[in-house]
């Protein structure tokens, strides 16, 4: 059976950094994996890269991407047919990018354009049955009621279960979702997440999505695929990360990583690390930023 | 940690220095500007005596244009119509093709062996003005208020191709990007990406470009390209100060009219 992505030997560099170091991955139909790391890491970069809308350094010994065994981009060139291939994945981003002076109803039934003849879709013909799936699409992800209403009027939260809806018209079998929680609330970032999952245990897609928390994926996804620095720096059960793994994982400067608070063992709480600040009790979020001070 | 001697807040004595480097720019470019309206005075004969000797002259004059003579009242406003007519269908048209033109020579959007050309093309269109294309048309399509609309729509056209491709350039690319995902052509990604997020923008320059065509139409007459401008030319050559008054104010009533009721609605769509 051939894997729902394979992405064999892939390399980026933007402006001599190594965004992606000879990066192997495969995912098989209908798993869920989580895609981890500090900011910088690569996880959004991979993702573009599979959904084809970024190509790798162009170099002969360049790996390729594949989903469902048909060549995406290959050795930094994406294929030209690749327009065809893009609807059997779907794309969820950071920013949503819905047309935000357009109806939610519309913007979903733009998840048509990839299936549908060239001419209707751009006249915006689309017929009672799309809008119907549409509409029902709205309805899996709650936001039925909504349909008439621009995008730009909905919260940050809906805007992005809208962009799942629009995902799920596509019908595709591979849904991406680059950081889909990063700008969102805790309450919503939840909703998202739980639709997506619900999504994938329903429809059997194959789910890739990065996260900055820590903790929604190991409550989500199965499996996890950490970068770091544009390398594979672990693959496998989320379950088996720990403390440790994750700290050297985003470093101790890293401020923004997610730690789940069950996992957190404050056994080097580091308060008194600075001689010149005992005087005074340090404050409660000073603690992470004093051994970059101490070390420095 | 750095070991700096202990200061407590608030109590700075010293000023900041001023950067000599940007006093010394700010004094070279008033230098500059100085010379550049002394070399112009000679060319320009630029004579502001005259205002005060030739005093006499401008008032005998300024008394000729009162009372404004209006007993023709209808065939102004009848020629003020076709002014109107002309600017509309000229922005129409315009509008028409600054949108291909406008798309075309965005750089987030078209190559640049593309939108090099267009833009130099646009130039082109922007740079003779709309009075010289009027003369021109009036030579190609004889003389009458068509040879107007052509020379608005070309001059317009250029103007509008600029600013519709500003606003395309200025344009959040993140829903581009959403569309591209689902597979969509790139006419489409046009389509859904680009022109819902410009609509507002370009209406108003729309708007505001048919404003300054109203004005523009007024004085395309005077190349026989049709209008008020033709009255207006007569009037003037023919020294009847009076109905020259009387057209002016039909002008100035008009154009207000139609600059308050545009402006209305630019802040409408915004």
């Amino acid at each position: 059976m051939t894997n729902s992505i394979q992405v064999t030997g892939l390399n980026k560099t933007f402006k001599g950094t190594k965004a992606l170091d000879v990066i192997d991955f495969t995912a098989a139909q209908g798993e869920m994996v989580a895609l981890i790391g500090a900011s910088g890491s690569g996880k959004s970069t991979l993702i573009r890269h599979i959904a084809g809308l970024m190509a790798g350094d162009r170099h002969r010994d360049n790996g390729t991407v594949e989903v469902h065994g048909k060549i995406i981009q290959s050795q930094g060139r994406i294929m030209r047919n690749v327009r065809q291939h893009r609807h059997h994945i779907s794309v969820i981003f950071q920013q949503f990018n819905l047309v935000s002076r357009m109806s939610v109803m519309n913007n979903v039934l733009l998840g048509k354009l990839g299936t549908i003849p060239n001419w209707r879709g751009s006249l915006g013909t689309f017929t009672k049955s799309e809008k119907l799936e549409a509409l029902n699409a709205l309805d899996r992800v709650g936001m039925a009621k909504y349909a008439g209403q621009r995008a730009s009027t909905l919260s940050g939260g809906q805007q992005q279960r809208v962009a799942i809806a629009r995902a799920l018209v596509q019908k595709s079998d591979i849904i991406l979702a680059d950081e889909p929680i990063a700008s969102l609330d805790p309450e919503s970032s939840r909703k998202v997440m739980e639709t997506l999952a619900r999504i994938h245990k329903e429809d059997g897609k194959t789910v890739v999505v990065s996260l900055h928390q820590v903790d929604y994926a190991l409550k989500y996804c199965p499996r996890t695929l950490a970068l770091k620095n544009g390398k594979t720096h672990y693959d496998g059960p989320s379950r088996d990360l720990s403390v440790e793994f994750l700290n050297n994982l985003y470093g101790a400067s890293s401020l923004d990583m997610h730690i789940p608070v069950e996992l957190e063992i404050p056994d080097e709480a580091p308060i008194l690390a600075a001689p010149h600040t005992v005087a005074r009790p340090t404050p409660k979020f000073d603690v992470r930023s004093e051994p970059v001070m101490g070390s420095a | 940690m750095t070991s700096h001697t202990a200061h407590v807040p608030g109590t700075l004595t010293e000023l900041p220095t001023r950067d000599l480097k940007r006093s010394v720019t700010t004094i070279i470019l008033w230098g500059v500007l100085a010379a550049l309206l002394m070399y112009s005075w000679k060319g320009a004969d630029m004579r502001p005596m005259a205002l005060y000797d030739d005093a006499g002259n401008m008032a005998d004059f300024a008394a000729g244009f009162y009372p404004p003579n209006f007993t023709e009242w209808k065939m102004f406003v009848h020629e003020m119509i076709i002014t109107i007519q002309i600017a509309i269908w000229g922005t129409a048209l315009a509008i028409v093709t600054a949108i291909p033109f406008g798309i075309l020579s965005s750089e987030n959007i078209a190559p640049w062996w593309i939108y090099q050309p267009v833009r130099r093309l646009m130039d082109a269109a922007r740079a003779i003005n709309e009075m010289v294309f009027a003369m021109l048309f009036v030579v190609a399509v004889g003389l009458g208020p068509f040879a107007g609309v052509l020379a608005l729509w070309v001059h317009t056209t250029g103007i509008l191709a600029k600013l519709f491709s500003e606003a395309v350039e200025a344009i959040d690319p993140h829903p581009v990007e959403g569309v591209r995902a689902t597979g969509a052509t790139p006419l489409q990604e046009v389509i859904y990406g680009v022109i819902p997020q410009v609509l507002p923008l370009w209406i108003s320059y729309s708007l505001y470009r048919f404003e300054s065509n109203v004005r523009s139409a007024t004085v395309l007459g005077i190349v026989g390209a049709g209008g008020v401008g033709m009255l207006l030319w007569e009037y003037i050559r023919g020294f009847y100060y009076a109905e020259t008054a009387a057209v002016m104010i039909i002008i100035i009533i008009c154009v207000t009219a139609l600059d308050m009721i545009s402006q209305r609605l630019r802040k409408m769509v915004m």
